[in-house]
């Protein structure tokens, strides 16, 4: 049971971490929760289809922009900037699909957006081969597909 | 969240960080370079398994992935497979930049450059041909077309009516003519950006749609901005940057929604006129001296200035404060000379937010803000900046202010920036102490912040102080407050 202030989340293999509300509300998903039924800022919150390793991973990421919304003296923007890169530096692109699914299902808006943007900087200036090797991407068009869209933009390939 | 003062705040402004796109690649380019870098060392741990989890993302996610390239590199995902074919056609925001064929912008007469025209028309076309029955919310053009392609351009503007544009961006890489009223007909816009291109002087008809608008480098000296106003009737907020303005600017006619305007670094203009019923933020930023005269603005609740010259204090209490007494929130910030206000000055009996950013020179005394802060009975939130002052030395002439302690009475929050712990600080911080009889809290920086062109902040740290020097000062103003919930923090 969580103390007053501090709510219960509960990742789907089972495993539980107790934060501060103001960390638990970065998510758009869990506030509604709590705004709308009482019972939920009292007991444990299920976060369905989120394991524990990611579901830490939220948090260390929701604790950091809660206290510098809070308090902007002791977190500045360029502390938040870098410890972003950080962040998103050190995912492999499991964790980084994880949390981006997690994200958006949570509506952790901040953090969708800097996940999304990681993902368009590694498709950036690279070709369709090296593309598809980063992410694993089959080529499953017949060569006569490939002909027909490189034929509608010419001007893009 | 106290820290900064954000004009943005519940108003409907002209965001300048860009209403596009635009801005999102540009970061994104620049992020690319090290990230590529840094992909390289992790490339191990990113490809360990052979799963294509990426494709199974929603479209939804994978939508918000490509509103983050430049065109080309979306449309260069659809060969990736199947999957990737048609979330291109799902973005709902297009923006083309020509610099996407490789950088042009160095020899724009060259065969080459024109190839390269060809090349950017040729794909705007096509993409507006395959993307015909949806709806795009976001349009950007970065070009450097000349003359010879005004009549390509002018179709354009007249085809983004059928997508149901809401926001447009255009910026040329050369002044070229924006045919601005050919989008009087485009129903669905409600944000225009608009950069290096010259308008026509007047219109005919009127831009009903429109709310918002943001010019940069576009001359506006002959009438544009009159003219603007007067055939803009729903508009709510316009931003100029970098525009070249009348001697004379008036802000008034018929655009009775106009909520804000903000000028940015505009040259050739020496005063202001408002004379408006509704306008209820107003910003200027200039290096020079600015006139201001405000016959009539009955809303206005926020102003923000930047202006230098001698005696801007005494001419902004005087003079201009007779035309704003409904003034919620006020920031100036200039290099002055002088703090000295006095009882005649004009109230401000409206005023909850007070920032005062100056450099001062050495006679300055500060205890002075006492004066101005008497004009401001409201006052619940001071922050100063008198940066350059004095420092040890005692003061000239010691000013009456100090003897007759004024009571502001509803003061809670004082921020004294640039603090250095100099005589004058801790005098000026026991002053407030003993004047605030609400005071909840007086934070003293040794940092300062200075508000910039284009109205954000910037922090400046020149100064560090050390522990020993902080407790000797906590101990100084120690039972001074007259407020028992006053706290003092130093930081």
């Amino acid at each position: 049971m969580a103390s007053k202030g501090n709510l219960t989340l509960k990742s789907c293999n089972g495993k539980e971490f107790i934060v501060e509300e103001k960390v638990a509300v970065m998510s758009t998903t869990i506030k509604n929760m709590v705004d709308v039924d009482d019972s939920f800022a009292q007991g444990v919150i299920p976060i369905i289809g989120v394991d524990g390793k990611i579901l830490a991973k939220l948090i260390e990421y929701c604790k950091e922009h809660a206290e510098a919304d809070e308090d902007e003296e002791v977190k500045s923007e360029e502390y938040l900037k870098k410890f972003d890169e950080k962040f998103v530096d050190e995912l492999n692109l499991n964790d980084l699909y994880d949390l981006l699914k997690a994200s958006n299902y949570l509506e952790i808006t901040k953090l969708l957006n800097l996940l999304c943007q990681k993902v368009a900087s590694m498709i950036k200036g690279k070709k369709p081969e090296e593309i598809r090797r980063i992410f694993n991407i089959k080529n499953d068009f017949t060569p006569e597909e490939e002909e027909e869209i490189n034929r509608q933009n010419p001007w893009a390939f | 969240m106290t820290k900064n003062f954000k004009i943005s705040d519940g108003l409907p402004l002209v965001t300048l960080a860009g209403t596009g796109a635009a801005i999102a690649i540009g970061i994104g380019i620049k992020m690319t370079v090290t990230l590529v870098e840094k992909h390289r060392k992790h490339k191990d741990a990113l490809g360990d398994k052979h799963e294509d989890r990426i494709s199974l993302l929603s479209d939804d996610l994978l939508s918000d992935i490509m509103s983050r390239l430049n065109v080309i590199e979306a449309v260069r995902t659809r060969i990736l497979s199947r999957r990737w074919r048609n979330i291109f056609l799902s973005n709902s925001r297009l923006h083309f930049d020509c610099n996407m064929f490789g950088s042009i912008q160095h020899n724009h007469k060259s065969r080459h450059c024109c190839q390269h025209k060809f090349k950017f028309i040729k794909a705007v076309d096509q993409c507006l041909k395959r993307f015909s029955g949806q709806s795009i919310n976001y349009f950007g053009l970065k070009c450097c077309l000349g003359k010879e392609f005004a009549p390509n351009f002018n179709r354009w503007m007249k085809s983004i009516a059928s997508f149901g544009v809401q926001e447009l961006m255009v910026k040329f890489c050369s002044p070229s003519e924006f045919p601005f009223q050919l989008l009087f007909e485009v129903a669905s816009l409600k944000h225009l950006q608009l950069a290096s291109c010259t308008l026509q002087r007047s219109f005919k008809g009127q831009f009903k749609s429109l709310q918002f608008l943001y010019l940069d480098a576009v001359p506006l000296d002959k009438g544009e901005f009159t003219s603007i106003l007067s055939s803009c009737m729903n508009l709510q907020g316009i931003t100029v940057a970098h525009c070249k303005l009348p001697q004379k600017l008036s802000i008034s006619g018929h655009c009775l929604q106009l909520r804000s305007v903000l000028i940015q670094s505009c040259s050739g203009v020496l005063e202001i006129e408002i004379r408006h019923g509704n306008l209820s933020a107003f910003c200027c930023y200039t290096d020079k001296m600015m006139r201001y005269s405000l016959p009539f603005a009955p809303k206005l609740d926020l102003l923000c200035i930047n202006f230098n010259a001698r005696y801007t204090l005494p001419y902004f209490f005087f003079e201009v404060a007779k035309g704003c007494a409904g003034l919620k929130k006020l920031l100036i910030q200039t290099k002055t000379d002088e703090l000295k206000c006095t009882v005649f000055a004009s109230m401000l009996s409206n005023l909850r937010v007070l920032y005062l950013l100056t450099v001062l020179n050495t006679k300055a005394d500060p205890l002075n803000v006492g004066r101005i802060l008497a004009l401001c009975p409201l006052l619940e939130h001071f922050r100063l900046l008198a940066r350059g002052r004095v420092g040890n030395e005692p003061r000239a002439a010691k000013s009456s202010a100090v003897a007759a302690t004024e009571h502001h009475a509803h003061l809670k929050l004082i921020e004294l920036e640039g603090f250095r712990g100099t005589r004058n600080d801790i005098e000026l911080a026991s002053y407030m102490l003993r004047s605030a009889p609400a005071l909840e809290r007086l934070s003293l920086f040794t940092s300062y912040t200075c508000f910039l062109p284009d109205f954000s902040w910037t922090e400046h740290k020149d100064y560090v102080m050390d522990n020993e020097q902080r407790q000797l000062i906590y101990k100084e103003l120690e039972g001074q407050a007259i407020s028992s919930k006053a706290k003092v923090v130093i930081s």
